[in-house]
């Protein structure tokens, strides 16, 4: 094997070398997105919040008993799993080019 | 002008994967080098396999290959962001295309090259030659993301007054693969008087770029063609540029090319090629090159650095041949043979005469 076959051939092995830690790292970062997202969404809340003095522990209550509410947590936590655990059914959703690497 | 702006959550999200790109380009990447050095070999294939146990390396390859994958199809990521507003942003082309549509010439009978069908480029599934969705992630993903080229406005400046230097009088002005037209407005911009055409072999890209170049008030011809095979006459072009194309394409397409360049320009006249070619840092930027290549499903910028491009440039009909580093400027110590400290693509200018 030539050196360039073989180092084609080495990282053509992509995520191969150890999958189980590929997908468990997909499912970490892919928790670690939704918390960043989360955080940003509190902090833009917090802000408008604090700006219009809307908050009180009554009103979150009222909004936490809201059918509203309850509709979305159900919406949400499908959706929140299904993209938690995504990663770890289809670790790698590109295509392996690296046999392209060989072009003459 | 933005057709569909990503909500909060969605620009929240591509911060983190941003996060995660600079923790490549910076940590995981300088502990990748460090194994890399420990290894202790001129052999990159060598080198794979002794840096695959250190924890940096492994991050880092996770990094560079998931981090992509996260941007376009995470929750929030950019191509299913732009495949569920697909409609919209099809009228949006649809409509701009009956603007001057003389500057916008498809070709629906062109066959795309199996070598951009199949392989899945930037990990931007099905590529960015399917539909106005594709068009718009790519415009939105690669504007957002040039990790290394942190002034954007750079190398286009350095694009047009390189081709100002190599043709000053150019009238005829080919812009070879240029998808959204930002290189190609910049070619226009230096050369008001000229008929500047860009080419790509993806309708939608060329849609969009026609799209903003009537934004930008610039009178940009668009024509989908391939560079391998140049709907021009012999002799009859002052410049041919190019702008990251011949990493995409595979040696054989990129000799064709070459020879279609040459075949289309007047004698004497300019052509230039603004890609990754030169790697510094020896048997480690080699394994990082061909690492990235692999990774990010750029297989044929792996090839392409492996090219001669002088001789290849000679054989074509070529001479005057100058290449370097263009951009970002090397340090002493990098032109020296040393690895920057952050990871970053070094662009290539390529240079030469018609003979």
């Amino acid at each position: 094997m030539s050196a360039k076959d073989d180092l084609v051939a080495e990282l053509g092995k992509l995520g191969a070398r150890d999958p189980e830690a590929a997908r468990l790292m997909g499912m970490v970062m892919a928790l670690a997105g939704e918390v960043f997202v989360l955080k940003a969404q509190l902090e833009r809340l917090t802000r408008a919040l604090e700006t219009g003095g809307a908050v009180d522990a009554k009103r979150l209550a009222a909004a936490a008993a809201q059918e509203g509410m309850t509709k979305w947590l159900e919406a949400e936590e499908a959706a929140f799993a299904r993209s938690l655990t995504a990663p770890y059914l289809e670790p790698d959703l590109s295509v392996n080019a690296t046999k392209w690497m060989r072009s003459e | 002008m933005n057709e569909a702006p990503l909500s909060f959550e969605a620009a929240a999200f591509q911060c983190f994967v941003r996060g995660l790109r600079g923790v490549w380009r910076d940590e995981a990447y300088r502990g990748s080098v460090e194994a890399a050095q420990r290894a202790g070999s001129d052999e990159p294939a060598e080198i794979e396999r002794k840096a695959r146990h250190s924890p940096a390396y492994s991050l880092y390859s996770w990094l560079e290959r998931h981090s992509q994958q996260f941007k376009y199809y995470g929750r929030y990521g950019v191509v299913r962001w732009m495949e569920e507003r697909k409609d919209t942003l099809s009228k949006v082309l649809e409509e701009a295309a009956k603007r001057h549509p003389q500057r916008l010439q498809l070709d629906p009978a062109l066959e795309l090259p199996e070598y951009v069908r199949a392989v899945d480029t930037h990990q931007h599934g099905g590529g960015i030659w399917g539909d106005a969705a594709d068009a718009f992630a790519y415009e939105t993903s690669s504007s957002a993301y040039s990790f290394s080229l942190f002034n954007p406005r750079l190398p286009m400046d350095l694009y047009a007054a390189t081709a100002q230097r190599l043709a000053p009088q150019a009238k005829e002005v080919l812009d070879l693969g240029c998808t959204s037209g930002g290189s190609t407005r910049a070619l226009k911009k230096a050369f008001p008087d000229a008929k500047v055409t860009g080419l790509d072999v993806a309708a939608p890209t060329l849609e969009l770029a026609h799209l903003r170049s009537l934004e930008a008030d610039l009178e940009v011809h668009f024509r989908q063609a391939n560079s391998e095979k140049l709907p021009w006459p012999r002799a009859s072009v002052d410049l041919v540029a190019s702008h990251w194309l011949y990493h995409e394409m595979p040696p054989a397409a990129v000799r064709r090319s070459l020879t279609e360049a040459r075949r289309v320009l007047k004698k004497g006249g300019g052509f230039m090629a603004y890609d990754m070619y030169l790697v510094p840092g020896g048997a480690i930027g080699r394994w990082l090159q061909a690492g990235y290549a692999a990774r990010n499903n750029e297989p044929f910028a792996h090839t392409y650095a492996g090219m001669d491009m002088e001789k290849e440039l000679e054989a074509a009909g070529f001479k005057g041949i100058e290449m370097k580093i263009a951009h970002p400027e090397p340090s002493p110590e990098v032109q020296a043979g040393a690895l920057p400290p952050h990871r970053t693509h070094f662009m290539t200018m390529i240079t030469a005469q018609a003979a």
